[in-house]
């Protein structure tokens, strides 16, 4: 009785690490989880078997991503480790997942008391000093050849980047130009400027030409939306004066949409478009 | 560990590039722009490799890893260095956030309509993958491969579809007790496939 007990507990904890349970069975399970901290580790240590799948997923993000992550947290501000208040943990994510598969949850006993009442005051001592040396080491890159050095081998890596890129989009316009099925479209956006479309709807590919489009509003950009019978989907940005190659599927898709958006772009449109173009 | 290393590097970026994630978070939760702005090139291929693999989009995995990016900077203080190394906790919320996504009935009519071009990128992608392979890819792709297949079917589809145990168990056609089994025999085999102490 007790030895079956267990082996659901460590299935349960195996689940719960592999993020396979159903919503109701997590929130049982992470009530549990609150106040055993045996589970707790069992948990932990399954995730790390859980995260060999992340490690064997690994792919170079696009470029575009960094710059992207480093603007949206540019002057964000930093949330306290535990603070039940706080908007973003208590409605938007109901299950911070690792800080619940990893910690006990506040109602827990003396060890989460003893985790919120003694530890921040060392870590926030050690990160203020690694803080200063961090702030002095920029300062020493900013003032010195080191600065120059790292400018230019970012730049370096951007080059590479825009390199790769480009060659992506070449290949991808010689294998456009070739499709049996092209075909071209020139369209004309509210404003009167003049959108040219190449697609090919066997190979899933489409250049957008954006050569006439007038510079997008300050912080915004031309968004492009493939558009079918259950909605948008967003199909990348076009830049004023650049070719887009958008990649996908067409299956289902009926037309091609662009709204302005904020730059980087919506997950859904958010303006009227300036242009819907049937395919 | 995931780190990408140029000899060109100058030594100011190397000292951060050489820092263990466990120490550039525990910056980032101090507010450390250039610690953060590390973690970001130490794990990003992880993170944003996780959303690809399953919403396959690109642009919805981005969104998710910069959802995932924005996160970790705004509650990096919530990580507990005595609870584990940072890797687990980030890959955690990576595939947490990325499941949330393709659960949500949108997401999977835009994983259907891009399923198609993964088959039609399958050539580029392998040249990319080539390129940065690192260790710790390499080590988790072997440590996979050597599982048997039954478990690395179960926790694949699990981990890589986004499937709850009982969807997994339904879509093998085998009993949901035989899943767990297989999912908790096939986890602990993979932390110990990859030497983690």
């Amino acid at each position: 009785m007790e030895q079956r007990k267990n082996s659901e507990r460590a299935d349960a904890a195996a689940a719960y690490a592999l993020n396979a349970m159903s919503d109701t069975e997590r929130a049982d399970f992470e009530q549990l989880l609150a106040t055993d901290e045996a589970l707790a580790q069992d948990v932990q240590q399954l995730s790390e078997g859980a995260a060999v799948l992340g490690y064997a997923a690994t792919e170079q993000p696009p470029a575009q991503l960094k710059r992207n992550v480093l603007d949206a947290i540019r002057d964000l501000p930093q949330q306290p480790a535990a603070d039940p208040t706080s908007p973003t943990s208590a409605a938007q994510e109901p299950a911070i997942g690792p800080e619940t598969a990893m910690t006990p949850a506040p109602t827990s006993g003396p060890v989460r008391e003893e985790r919120v009442a003694t530890e921040p005051v060392p870590r926030a001592r050690r990160g203020r000093t690694a803080f200063a040396l961090a702030a002095a080491t920029l300062l020493v890159a900013a003032l010195g050849l080191g600065g120059i050095l790292v400018a230019e081998h970012r730049q370096g890596n951007e080059l590479r980047e825009q390199l790769n890129a480009a060659q992506n989009e070449a290949q991808g316009l010689r294998s456009l130009l070739q499709a049996p099925d092209l075909r071209t479209v020139q369209a004309r956006t509210s404003d009167g400027a003049t959108v040219t479309l190449a697609y090919s709807s066997a190979s899933g590919l489409m250049s957008v030409s954006g050569e006439q489009l007038p510079k997008a509003p300050e912080g915004h950009g031309y968004e492009l939306w493939l558009i079918g019978d259950s909605g948008a989907t967003p199909a990348g940005m076009l830049a004023s004066g650049e070719v887009s190659l958008v990649e996908g599927s067409m299956e289902g898709v009926t037309h091609l949409g662009i709204t302005v958006e904020p730059a980087g772009g919506s997950p859904q449109p958010t303006t009227d478009p300036i242009l819907v173009q049937e395919l | 560990m995931l780190m990408y290393m140029e000899e060109s590097e100058t030594e100011q970026r190397s000292a951060a590039l050489d820092a263990t994630p466990e120490e550039l978070l525990t910056r980032t939760a101090q507010g450390d722009g250039a610690a953060f702005e590390a973690l970001y090139d130490a794990v990003s291929p992880m993170v944003y490799g996780v959303a690809r693999r399953i919403l396959v989009d690109p642009e919805l995995a981005s969104d998710v890893a910069q959802e995932v990016f924005v996160e970790l900077w705004q509650h990096a203080a919530r990580y507990d260095r005595t609870r584990g190394s940072a890797l687990p906790w980030i890959a955690t919320i990576a595939h947490r956030r990325a499941v949330d996504r393709v659960r949500s009935a949108n997401a999977s009519r835009n994983r259907d309509l891009r399923e198609g071009i993964r088959d039609y990128q399958v050539s580029h992608d392998d040249v990319e993958d080539l390129a940065i392979v690192h260790a710790d890819a390499q080590r988790a792709r072997q440590a996979l491969e050597t599982l048997p297949d039954a478990q690395r079917q179960a926790i694949s589809l699990a981990y890589y579809e986004g499937l709850t145990q009982h969807e997994v168990a339904e879509r093998l056609g085998v009993p949901l007790g035989t899943v767990k089994t297989r999912i908790r025999d096939g986890l602990k085999r993979l932390r110990n496939g990859m030497g983690v102490a």
